[in-house]
């Protein structure tokens, strides 16, 4: 969820902010909430990300947008800043998603046809496999190795 | 060129060009003013430790010859290991005084491993009008703060009295800070990646990938001259007025190419003039580049190689070889236009297929009130081609930047844009039309200073082939015409309207 805001941040105070977070925070479910404030010096033209908890007040958040802002550009500027939106997410335990081959054919090292089915071939350059949706070009020198949830790795002989 | 297959060179090619596209982006997250976060008036650019270009990102043609002779300026100067030089001096290294260029020489380990440039035009730099475009300046002096190469940066240290002394020195200083703070956060990403692919793949790797690349660029660019055959001609075309008088300018130029090398000499062209349309030698070198460049496919790296088989001869006293103390301002901007046009139409009487005509000039409009300076320079009409329709609205030739967004502008400044709007038949007829013009009118909102540096308001841009011409441009102040060069107060409610000329068409309709 996010929020315009365009803001300067001392005119932000603590109960501003918790507003802000809390308007977000009502419009969707999820056990782990986290809220960013995209935040840029007043005169850039692009944000940077900063997280933030509610609780803290718009001279925090400059802070964190300051130290952000010289880890990424390596300055700081002595110049007030504009919150332009705050954004939150709020997630939930998911579903444990598990790849893995599926297909009808048995693996042919001589036809070297994957069509997705259970294998651990490995297959040596120069040679080409055919894939479902593509073709594999394995060059002099390498080596394709069938991975177990689907694809190949390929890797070059020392 | 050991070890460097044409699929080797153009992974060599990505990976450096990648670095100076990231300078590009550190660049315009991190700086403050419209004119380079918005517009990406900047161009940035990476240099092996001989000072050789191996990569340009593409932002702006007019920098393209130009930022090797900031690096060689810098290179003259001694610098050590990790030192930062700012410059402007268009007779040292630098094209116009508002583009402030920063050169860093990369550290490894105690030893120079390249140079990491950024240049960047900022909306002031102090002189005899706000943002410092001026019109009717006669000496360089009067233009601006000029800094030949100074070591801002020496020993990791900042120079903290030198940029003091900068930003006493122009009339946003705070903006000026801040962009250039973004200059040198974009050097540190150009050194940072120079190091890490040097790191990566061997620092031998990389100087043979260097030297291969340049290479191949100009072995691309003289199989292309090659293509052309042996051939020779002239052309002739006028700038209207120097910003001091009326009286127009002659260009002129003798083109030939022999054996795949290509000799621009410039006899005839008028000597240096009173007014600031001239330019030092280097901004000829970018449009002769830029002309070469777009007779290349796509794919040719832009690097220092492209530039080998060109020899640029100018009489001693020239408009485009300009020498201290001329004024330069418009010369960067206006006459680098013309001299493309002028290089064209020499092609063209040659017999090789170009373009007809585009709009000729970057419509320079620079508004300075109290404590705030603008800069910005507007699209226009492209000229049409044998292959189709000019493109409207766009810039053209030497300019390569974007337009300012009106949201952008009008938070930014005391200004609002009643009209912004394709100018519907200004192109030039033809079997293909030229591309359209644009107006823009803007409303000041207090009193303000207004600065117009503008060409092709007298001499259309023509078509070819029997097209039509583009229609000329037109400046207005509250409905009534300007000239083509001017500086004018502005109160607010104030209404500057600019008509920018159309590219010509191609071929009877």
């Amino acid at each position: 969820m996010a929020a315009s805001v365009m803001q300067r941040t001392g005119a932000l105070d603590v109960e501003r902010v918790r507003t802000l977070a809390a308007a977000l925070a009502a419009q969707v479910e999820g056990a782990v909430r986290a809220w960013t404030a995209r935040t840029r010096y007043v005169g850039q033209g692009y944000e940077l990300d900063v997280p933030f908890t509610p609780g803290e007040d718009g001279p925090a958040i400059a802070r964190h947008f300051a130290e952000r802002h010289r880890v990424r550009y390596g300055f700081v500027l002595e110049r007030e800043v504009e919150v332009v939106a705050v954004r939150h997410t709020a997630s939930a335990q998911a579903e444990v998603v598990r790849f893995a081959r599926h297909g009808v054919s048995a693996w042919n090292s001589q036809a070297l046809v994957d069509d997705g089915s259970p294998c651990d071939a490995e297959v040596a350059g120069e040679a080409v496999i055919t894939l479902p949706d593509a073709t594999l070009f394995v060059a002099n020198g390498w080596t394709a190795r069938a991975v177990a949830l689907g694809g190949w790795m390929l890797e070059r002989a020392p | 060129m050991s070890g460097f297959d044409p699929l080797a060179i153009r992974v060599f090619a990505s990976s450096v060009a990648m670095i100076a596209e990231e300078m590009g982006a550190v660049l315009t997250r991190g700086s403050l003013s419209p004119n380079i976060r918005e517009r990406r008036d900047a161009s940035c650019a990476l240099f092996d430790p001989d000072g050789r270009m191996i990569a340009q990102a593409a932002h702006i043609p007019v920098h393209l010859g130009a930022m090797p002779e900031a690096v060689r300026a810098v290179r003259a100067r001694g610098p050590r290991p990790g030192d930062v030089f700012l410059l402007n001096d268009p007779y040292h290294g630098g094209s116009h005084l508002p583009d402030l260029t920063m050169v860093e020489a990369i550290d490894e380990g105690g030893r120079t491993a390249g140079f990491a440039a950024v240049r960047a035009h900022h909306a002031d730099v102090g002189g005899m009008s706000p943002g410092s475009m001026p019109f009717g300046a006669t000496e360089l002096v009067q233009e601006g703060l000029v800094l030949p190469p100074v070591r801002l940066v020496a020993g990791g240290v900042l120079d903290e009295s030198l940029l003091a002394l900068v930003l006493a020195n122009v009339r946003t200083p705070d903006e000026r800070r801040g962009d250039l703070a973004a200059q040198q956060s974009a050097c540190r990403a150009g050194a940072a990646g120079w190091l890490a692919l040097r790191a990566r793949e061997g620092v031998a790797h990389v100087e043979a990938g260097a030297s291969a690349l340049l290479d191949y660029s100009e072995r691309r660019a003289v199989a292309r001259l090659r293509e052309l055959g042996d051939i020779e001609a002239g052309a002739e075309d006028f700038l209207e007025g120097d910003g001091v008088t009326d009286a127009l300018v002659p260009l002129r130029v003798r083109l030939r190419v022999r054996d795949g090398r290509l000799t621009l000499d410039f006899a005839g062209t008028s000597p240096r003039v009173r007014g600031n349309v001239n330019c030092p030698v280097a901004v000829a070198r970018a449009a002769a580049l830029f002309v070469l460049r777009s007779l290349l496919d796509d794919d040719v790296p832009t690097n220092d190689g492209i530039a080998r088989p060109i020899e640029i001869v100018t009489p001693d006293d020239c408009l485009i070889a300009a020498r201290w103390p001329s004024a330069v301002a418009a010369g960067n901007v206006e006459t680098s236009q013309r001299i493309t046009d002028l290089l064209f139409a020499a092609l063209a009487n040659a017999g090789v297929a170009a373009p007809a005509q585009g709009q000729g000039t970057m419509n320079n409009v620079t508004f300075g009130g109290a404590g705030w300076t603008f800069y910005e320079t507007l699209g226009g009409g492209q000229g049409a081609s044998a292959k189709g329709p000019g493109p409207s609205a766009v810039h053209v030739g030497m300019s390569n930047t974007r337009n300012t967004p009106i949201e952008s502008l009008e938070q930014a400044y005391p200004l609002r844009v009643d009209e912004y709007s394709i100018r519907r038949g200004s192109g030039g007829r033809g079997r293909e039309h030229g591309g359209e013009g644009v107006v823009r009118r803007y409303r000041v909102l207090e009193r303000c200073t207004v600065t117009l540096l503008t060409e092709r308001r007298v001499r259309a841009p023509r078509g070819s082939h029997g097209g039509g011409d583009g229609a000329t441009g037109r400046n207005l102040l509250n409905g009534e015409p300007l000239p083509s060069k001017c500086r004018i107060e502005m109160k607010a409610g104030d209404v500057l309207t600019i008509e920018t000329p159309g590219g010509g068409g191609y071929g009877a309709a």
